[in-house]
């Protein structure tokens, strides 16, 4: 048996806003697309950290070393896949919600820091 | 000219650099700007003096790397103190009447918190250029002969967990600008917000440890 919403919600809370409906549905697809391009950047430079030695095409500008092909490569594709990712969502109206993005995002930013300090050498300290 | 004749000179230039700001500020604001705007332009005018002094003295005093790696520390302590203002203003800012005027405060100090970490990035650049001559007295060099793990882990650590900072700061902006008003009658995007500032602030306090170690070094010291 199911119930209006407005049936369930007790007279005394105040009436739902603009901003509440856009909770209930969800982020924009130019939120996800803003989401979807830094976390997979963020992964990326991660990875590209972890296996910086083994890609000799990071070395782009020798006075850097591979710090510059990393920083160079991580932000261009940041910035085509945002760009991409803009014009393919923009008129989508819900993808995911906010919640679910930020967890997203966090998960991203400590596997990105777990694999750049594991490719640390950490043994310098015993 | 020696070091002693250019001082002067460098003095003379940031006081007057202050001075015109401070006066201009003055008029503008007793031409009744908006405290927001007055805010906004005294902090980016401090900014361009900070930005634009320093390195002439650096340069002046022949301490040009110097220089820079002042100006790194001072875009640091200001990504980390306006983040800190941004979360303030998110907690504390919602009064009614007040959400527009603090929607444009948080817009303003967002997008100054991410031009503070580009900048981050890009002195930090110029400073790892430096860093890692290949020369014996370079402080790499000077590093791994003394202390390897300060290099190989805390300042690694710094230089490339440190490229996550501008896409984050960058993610924020774009957050804050997209809800602009809704941030304050919206609790998912307000904690969505705060959570990743709060966090973005941690991080950047333990990367500023990690590479604030290896440069204490007293035989990097120059």
């Amino acid at each position: 048996m199911t119930r209006s919403s407005s049936a369930s919600r007790p007279s005394s809370l105040p009436p739902t806003t603009k901003a509440d409906n856009i909770t209930k549905k969800g982020t924009s697809g130019k939120i996800a697309a803003a989401f979807l391009a830094v976390c997979t950047s963020i992964a990326i430079l991660g990875i590209l950290s972890f296996f910086r030695t083994q890609l000799p095409w990071l070395d782009i500008y020798e006075p850097t070393a591979v710090y510059g092909g990393i920083l160079v490569y991580s932000y261009v594709i940041c910035g085509v896949l945002w760009a991409g990712l803009y014009f393919v969502l923009r008129h989508k109206e819900k993808i995911g919600n906010l919640k679910v993005w930020t967890i997203i995002f966090i998960i991203s930013i400590i596997g990105s820091t777990i694999l750049i300090e594991a490719s640390l050498e950490w043994t310098r300290l015993w | 000219m020696n070091i002693k004749s250019k001082t002067p000179w460098a003095l003379v230039i940031g006081t007057a650099g202050f001075t015109v700001a401070g006066v201009f500020n003055g008029l503008q604001t007793m031409k009744t700007i908006p405290a927001t705007k007055s805010l906004l332009i005294s902090t980016i005018t401090g900014i361009v003096i900070v930005t634009i002094v320093v390195p002439i003295l650096g340069q002046l005093v022949d301490r040009k790397i110097e220089s820079i790696m002042i100006l790194h520390d001072f875009y640091i302590v200001l990504a980390i103190m306006t983040g800190a203002g941004f979360i303030g203003v998110i907690s504390f800012g919602n009064n009614i009447r007040n959400q527009r005027h603090s929607a444009d405060i948080l817009k303003y100090i967002s997008i100054i918190v991410t031009i503070a970490v580009f900048a981050i990035i890009i002195t930090g650049t110029i400073g790892y250029i430096e860093y890692r001559l290949s020369e014996s007295d370079s402080a790499k060099s000077i590093i791994t002969r003394t202390f390897p793990f300060a290099h190989e882990v805390m300042f690694e650590s710094m230089e490339y967990a440190g490229l996550i900072g501008p896409l984050w700061a960058t993610l924020i902006t774009y957050i804050t600008l997209h809800y602009n008003e809704q941030i304050f009658t919206n609790s998912a995007v307000r904690n969505s917000l705060v959570i990743m500032t709060s966090l973005a602030i941690a991080y950047c306090l333990i990367i500023s440890l990690a590479g604030i170690v290896p440069t204490k070094i007293a035989s990097v010291q120059g």
